[in-house]
């Protein structure tokens, strides 16, 4: 969590997909200070050629937030997508879920509420785990 | 009580169509023992084109699972429903616990975070989305 899942065009290029994924991590983790390896984007093909949209995301974030905060992490997801796409922000669409923190796992274990993520992965993703995906809580 | 499982896996990656049958049955048991005997549980699948799915802004192999639970569900036995999915999920698929993300969110709020989703699918393409996606609960409620 988060969890973006993004509805795109199935022309949509691999190249654009992973751009867009890139944008998307990046902005959640400069706008919440989340660990990019919380940041998860997944697409679905369900746009079509006459739709009025370039790309729809449905993102689930943890709750708990300032409204300001989600305003600045919603408009720059917007413009970096338009940016990548060429398109225009009015053919972006995204809208942000709130999920409350203790409602989801990962890596085996409940997530933390917003802003103690870093103390939660060096207690539960340690360093010695070979899958544990690589953060720079334990490096 | 019948509450709603969505499933979220990529193709080409587990689980397998075998093991999506095994997944269903091990999701009913455990709703069954850690909601209560009269819970009914249908289960869709949403699967995701290969390659097109990304964690840290690199491509994944990972998979999600959200089981409704009812409204005002206890937290120690919100986790201990979470554990026993994310358990058995990664037993059954051969995926790391890194490769998995589980949820248990109350009903309501869990609908509307599937028509959060479906409200993002334009009008054209809602039938197509909601074939996939209901032919999948409605089979699995079928399966019992």
């Amino acid at each position: 969590m988060p969890l973006y899942t993004c509805i795109a065009d199935s022309r949509t290029s691999d190249e654009k997909r992973e751009r867009i994924a890139v944008a998307i991590t990046e902005a959640h983790c400069k706008h919440t200070g989340a660990p990019a390896e919380f940041v998860h984007v997944f697409f679905n093909d369900y746009l079509g050629g006459a739709s009025k949209a370039d790309l729809r995301i449905a993102g689930n974030i943890r709750a708990g937030r300032p409204p300001d905060l989600k305003a600045k992490l919603h408009a720059e997801i917007v413009a970096r997508v338009t940016e990548i796409l060429s398109s225009s922000p009015s053919r972006v669409n995204l809208l942000l879920q709130e999920v409350p923190a203790e409602w989801a796992m990962e890596g085996g274990e409940v997530l933390p509420t917003p802003g103690s993520e870093r103390d939660w992965m060096k207690k539960h993703w340690s360093a010695d785990e070979e899958e544990a995906p690589a953060h720079p809580a334990t490096q | 009580m019948l509450l709603l499982s969505t499933c979220m896996v990529q193709e080409g990656q587990p689980p397998t169509d075998e093991q999506r049958g095994e997944l269903e049955r091990a999701l009913k048991t455990v709703v069954r023992d850690h909601v209560g005997p009269k819970a009914r549980l249908a289960v869709a699948w949403m699967t995701v084109p290969k390659g097109s799915a990304y964690s840290a802004g690199k491509p994944s192999k990972s998979s999600l699972v959200q089981v409704g639970v009812p409204d005002g569900f206890g937290q120690s036995a919100r986790e201990a429903l979470m554990h026993d999915v994310n358990d058995r999920w990664c037993a059954i698929t051969g995926q790391t616990r890194f490769e998995l993300l589980v949820g248990a969110m109350d009903q309501t709020p869990g609908r509307q975070a599937v028509k959060g989703i479906l409200s993002q699918i334009p009008l054209t393409q809602k039938p197509r989305f909601l074939k996939d996606y209901l032919t999948h609960a409605i089979r699995s409620l079928a399966r019992g």
